[in-house]
């Protein structure tokens, strides 16, 4: 099925009330479905790389469980270290 | 007295250095015998979007439903906590459990939360906001991230396509060690049980898939279209570890239900998994590392797709497309970084229109047959043995014959998803949440 949009929140669903489009991401989102002080959605706020803040985070740290993006994890065979837990390592 | 149903869904049970959401469930369906529950169908292991960063494994929930005493539940949610306490990994702190307990049908939001989360990312705050709306009694820990699978567990009921997965599980105490499920004996049953069971070996490399490679307790699985066939196929395995317990899941896996929505460029959102119908704009390229990259576009926009060197000879089949050819890829959103833009990560491609390719080259001389060179522009040809110079004469353009048909293309098995609907399964279509279940679907 072709998926548009639309008027409604793109994660809630709800169409009433004033929307903001998401600055990471793009989504058009409620007021519910945004975070607090920042033009940016919930997901994006959940999903950001919690070591710079400024990327969506790829994965999550297989030792802290931190979610990093791509800058600040490296992949060791399946597994992921973030940049935090390596430096610990070290 | 009378019975009432009971839904209970689950997810983020496991931690990247064991357990297992499916593994736990079966201790639930053992504990449930005490309470003496009418199964109304085999435990149900739903896979959810494969492209999300937090999940441990396979983004997998499962929900049980059974028929049970009223007030069954009262006790039945104490027992699901203290089984909780004693299961999860308390060192990892990104285990995130979430246990929803329903007395009565998905309502309408929890439902599109489920059809949501097959595909798309789905934030913490709407399950909770979901869960108090429709008063759910829950159990959770860390975060609460579990409740999102948890709830599109119980809200998706597979009746459309589904297939079945019998999981032998190893004891908590072998888990460290090595499965040993024996190859020959794989191979073997594939053979004899045809196409009821799929997803056992990987066609190009031999390589068996049944068992997995984590410290988690899964021995091994199989998969296939009926709960007889999948039971009768573990027969045929053997393995080194003993099999602790065993249970049979119905189950979304193999039926490509993720991939529902096909979406333009302009539309995507980072972790998504849609279709995406476009041209091939740039001539795909092998970079370091054995990645193919190459770009499409819609209508308005465009997008770098990847097929990574996991994915084998698939990428062989992305690196004989060429500008111009129309396609539908099937594929993950990649989040931007400082290094790429969005990226459509590719799990599956359909090549719906080739374009054709020209092989252009100089003409031939008409009186004495040598290949000629241009003589300069708007100069025509000249030839350099006789000498003949010809302005009407231009290139010669042979079309290519491409290598490459319309049709589906998937990565090796070895690099699919639990979701993806695998060639094996062409045409088959399960559908109806079984009347009655086998007589013996779990070992206690």
């Amino acid at each position: 099925m072709h998926y548009e949009p639309g008027i409604s929140c793109e994660i809630c669903n709800q169409t009433e009330g004033t929307h903001t489009t998401c600055h990471m991401c793009g989504a058009n989102v409620c007021e519910m479905c945004k975070a607090k002080e920042e033009d940016l959605c919930i997901n994006c706020l959940e999903a950001r790389c919690q070591i710079c803040g400024e990327f969506l985070a790829s994965r999550a740290c297989n030792t802290c469980g931190k979610l990093v993006c791509e800058d600040h994890g490296t992949k060791v065979n399946e597994s992921t270290l973030c940049d935090d837990c390596r430096k610990n390592d070290e | 007295m009378s019975k009432s149903l009971v839904q209970i869904g689950m997810d983020d049970i496991d931690s990247p250095d064991g357990r297992c959401t499916t593994h736990f469930a079966s201790l639930v369906v053992e504990n449930l015998k005490e309470w003496n529950v009418d199964w109304v169908d085999y435990p149900n292991l739903i896979r959810l979007n494969p492209n999300i960063p937090y999940r441990t494994r396979g983004n997998g929930a499962v929900a049980l439903r059974f028929m049970t005493n009223k007030h069954g539940l009262d006790s039945i949610i104490p027992m699901v906590e203290s089984l909780i306490q004693s299961y999860v990994e308390k060192n990892y702190p990104n285990t995130n459990p979430g246990v929803v307990f329903l007395e009565s049908k998905a309502s309408e939001k929890i439902q599109n939360l489920a059809e949501l989360a097959q595909w798309r990312v789905v934030p913490i705050q709407l399950a909770s906001r979901v869960i108090k709306a429709n008063d759910i009694a829950h159990i959770t820990k860390g975060n609460g991230r579990g409740l999102i699978g948890a709830l599109s567990a119980v809200a998706n009921t597979l009746q459309g396509d589904h297939t079945y997965e019998y999981i032998a599980y190893r004891s908590l105490e072998d888990c460290n060690g090595k499965r040993g499920v024996d190859p020959d004996s794989v191979r073997g049953m594939d053979k004899k049980m045809g196409n009821s069971v799929f997803s056992n070996i990987d066609s190009t490399t031999n390589r068996i898939m049944i068992e997995p490679h984590g410290k988690d307790p899964v021995l091994y699985g199989i998969r296939g279209e009926t709960p007889d066939s999948v039971i009768e196929a573990a027969k045929l395995v053997r393995s080194k570890q003993n099999v602790d317990r065993w249970m049979v899941f119905r189950s979304n896996q193999g039926t490509g239900e993720h991939l529902k929505h096909q979406v333009k460029i302009k539309y995507l959102r980072p972790y998504m998994t849609a279709v995406v119908a476009g041209r091939v704009e740039t001539k795909p390229v092998m970079i370091e590392g054995g990645h193919a990259i190459f770009s499409i576009q819609d209508d308005e926009t465009n997008i770098d797709c990847a097929a990574y060197e996991p994915t084998g000879e698939f990428r062989e089949t992305i690196m004989k497309l060429a500008i111009g050819d129309s396609i539908n890829v099937h594929a993950g959103v990649r989040p931007a970084s400082r290094r790429h833009g969005l990226t459509l990560n590719l799990e599956g491609l359909e090549v719906m229109g080739l374009r054709e390719v020209v092989e252009v080259s100089n003409p031939v001389c008409p009186k004495c047959g040598k290949r000629m060179k241009s003589a300069g522009a708007e100069q025509g040809y000249k030839c350099v043995k006789c000498g003949h110079r010809d302005k009407e004469i231009s290139k010669i353009e042979k079309p290519l014959v491409r290598n490459l048909q319309r049709g589906l293309y998937l990565p090796p098995q070895r690099a699919q998803r639990h979701l993806t609907r695998p060639y094996a399964r062409d045409g088959k279509m399960n559908s109806g949440i079984p009347s009655e279940l086998v007589p013996k679907w779990h070992s206690h």
